[in-house]
């Protein structure tokens, strides 16, 4: 989709060598810690996906009683 | 005379009847007739398929004077795409504006039918608009669609074709949000450099609080969503008052189109007219699990392509790829023509001036040689919800020096920067008619890094 009209855009001051956008204190001290948080959202969200799973044969069953 | 002409009409209307009851029982549409939930939802729906014919009737994606220009993009299944389409915008002709005028009659007559109760001929003309949808998103134009689209098509499809509507809707929403956090699970929204990267950053809240709204997200879809299905009405309650809070929030960055396919089915769903349900396991259930299954299906054939999709964009259409990458990209192309054309020289627009696309042309030289002109364009965005997507380019080069005899070599550099990291140099192409683009694999002229090399780096940007 479009975006409107009249937008203005910016120089980027894309090659200009400056350094990366800082980090705040929090961001960085979870950037050293990114491998495992990733790892434990995906586990989480794989375990729930089970559950769910469990809890939908569990009434596949009931339902067959 | 007049015997066998009323004869003929009470044949057709028997004939009518039987038709309508096998339609209706086919498609369980007693179900509507007997629920509010389904009928407001139903309105709901219509009301999303009136802002969508609303973007559409004036969009230049579909028309033939696209296609002639070389600018339309296909999906990478179906490239030649542009050979279908039919109509065009003024003020070249009326026929799209008459098309969508056409649709927009139909809608008036689907809420007169509901009115008056005819609700197969209802669902009838329902089912038209869907098939038309479905028809343009997936087959005529690669750009139209975003995620909110998709949303509506599926859940139109659980409310016309499957029995347990209203069970499978409210299934269908909360899966949702818990197929749409997998593109979460990334530095983007864990550190949350998506909006710290931004130049306003979040709307409201300081950047430090940056991690933890975005990780709370991040829980809420992956565990909070289910509570809307609850039974336990406090638990459902403070589900419902979380995401209602969260689509309105996120109504600052994207305006109105994505909380109307959002909101108004959290509310009829959830709200005030909710009731629980135990879960279905029957044969009557086959058809809305089957859509839950091509939710997931849809979802995972983004996380085909082995390559990282924020950066190659590979796969990224596929599936709900809402905020997964704040981007900005430069495109340089560099057309070899055997004709004179244009005025030799550079021009470099002044620095803010207006820029009404996606991409901002930010310098372009021409250059007369023996054997014909070089033209150089350099385009950049600053947008973060412009997907930077390099398939993009290939597919409208590729058309160009299809239609221009003239046209005998383009080449392509791309320049993609994502959430505030470095511009990656991922395509450096010599010569892009001659590469192909395959879709679910990895395209072997897209580098990644750390092969890729560093060109520079971003200024924070906006979001659009």
């Amino acid at each position: 989709m479009e975006p409107a009209s009249s937008t203005k855009f910016l120089i980027l001051q894309s090659l200009s060598g400056n350094p990366p956008a800082q980090l705040t204190g929090l961001q960085t001290f979870m950037a050293e810690h990114l491998h495992s948080l990733i790892a434990f959202w995906h586990a989480l969200w794989l375990m729930t996906a089970f559950v769910l799973l469990w809890l939908t044969l569990v009434a596949w069953k009931q339902s067959k009683k | 005379m007049n015997e066998r002409f009323t004869t003929f009409v009470r044949i057709i209307n028997a004939f009518g009847v039987r038709v309508g009851t096998i339609y209706t029982r086919l498609f369980s549409i007693d179900e509507i007739a007997a629920s509010a939930v389904l009928k407001w939802f139903w309105g709901a729906m219509l009301l999303f398929f009136f802002l969508t014919f609303d973007r559409w009737i004036s969009s230049g994606l579909t028309t033939v004077e696209t296609a002639k220009r070389g600018a339309a993009v296909c999906w990478p299944f179906f490239q030649e795409c542009y050979q279908w389409y039919f109509l065009d915008l003024l003020p070249s002709a009326y026929t799209q504006s008459i098309f969508y005028m056409a649709l927009y009659g139909i809608l008036l007559l689907i809420v007169f039918l509901m009115w008056r109760g005819n609700w197969a001929l209802a669902h009838a003309l329902t089912a038209l608009l869907f098939v038309w949808k479905l028809f343009v998103i997936f087959g005529l134009s690669y750009l139209i669609a975003g995620p909110y689209d998709y949303y509506h098509l599926f859940l139109t499809a659980v409310l016309l074709f499957v029995p347990l509507k209203e069970y499978f809707l409210k299934l269908s929403f909360v899966f949702f949000y818990f197929m749409s956090v997998t593109v979460k699970f990334d530095s983007t929204w864990i550190l949350g450099t998506y909006f710290s990267n931004l130049n306003l950053g979040l709307p409201i809240f300081p950047d430090v609080l940056i991690p933890f709204f975005t990780n709370a997200v991040i829980f809420m879809q992956v565990i909070g969503c289910w509570f809307l299905l609850s039974k336990r009405i406090i638990l459902q309650r403070i589900a419902l008052a979380y995401f209602l809070t969260f689509h309105l929030y996120s109504g600052i960055f994207v305006y109105y189109v994505y909380p109307t396919i959002a909101l108004p089915p959290l509310l009829i769903l959830f709200g005030p007219l909710y009731r629980h349900h135990t879960i279905p396991v029957s044969l009557k259930s086959v058809g809305g699990w089957t859509i839950i299954l091509l939710i997931s299906f849809f979802q995972l054939l983004g996380f085909i392509t082995p390559s990282d999709r924020r950066l190659s964009l590979e796969g990224n259409r596929y599936g709900m790829f809402m905020f997964e990458a704040n981007h900005q990209c430069i495109a340089t192309v560099t057309t070899h023509s055997n004709i004179i054309y244009g005025e030799e020289g550079v021009t470099i627009p002044r620095a803010g001036s207006e820029c009404n696309r996606f991409y901002c042309t930010t310098r372009r030289s021409i250059t007369h040689t023996e054997q014909g002109t070089v033209a150089e364009t350099t385009y950049e965005s600053p947008y973060a919800w412009n997907r930077c997507d390099p398939y993009e380019w290939w597919s409208k080069l590729h058309l160009r020096c299809a239609i221009n005899s003239t046209i005998e070599q383009v080449s392509f550099r791309f320049d993609h920067s994502i959430n505030g990291g470095p511009f990656y140099r991922i395509a450096d192409v010599p010569n892009i008619c001659d590469v192909d683009y395959t879709p679910f694999k990895h395209n072997e002229w897209l580098i990644m890094p750390p092969e890729a090399e560093i060109v520079g780096y971003p200024a924070k940007n906006v979001y659009q």
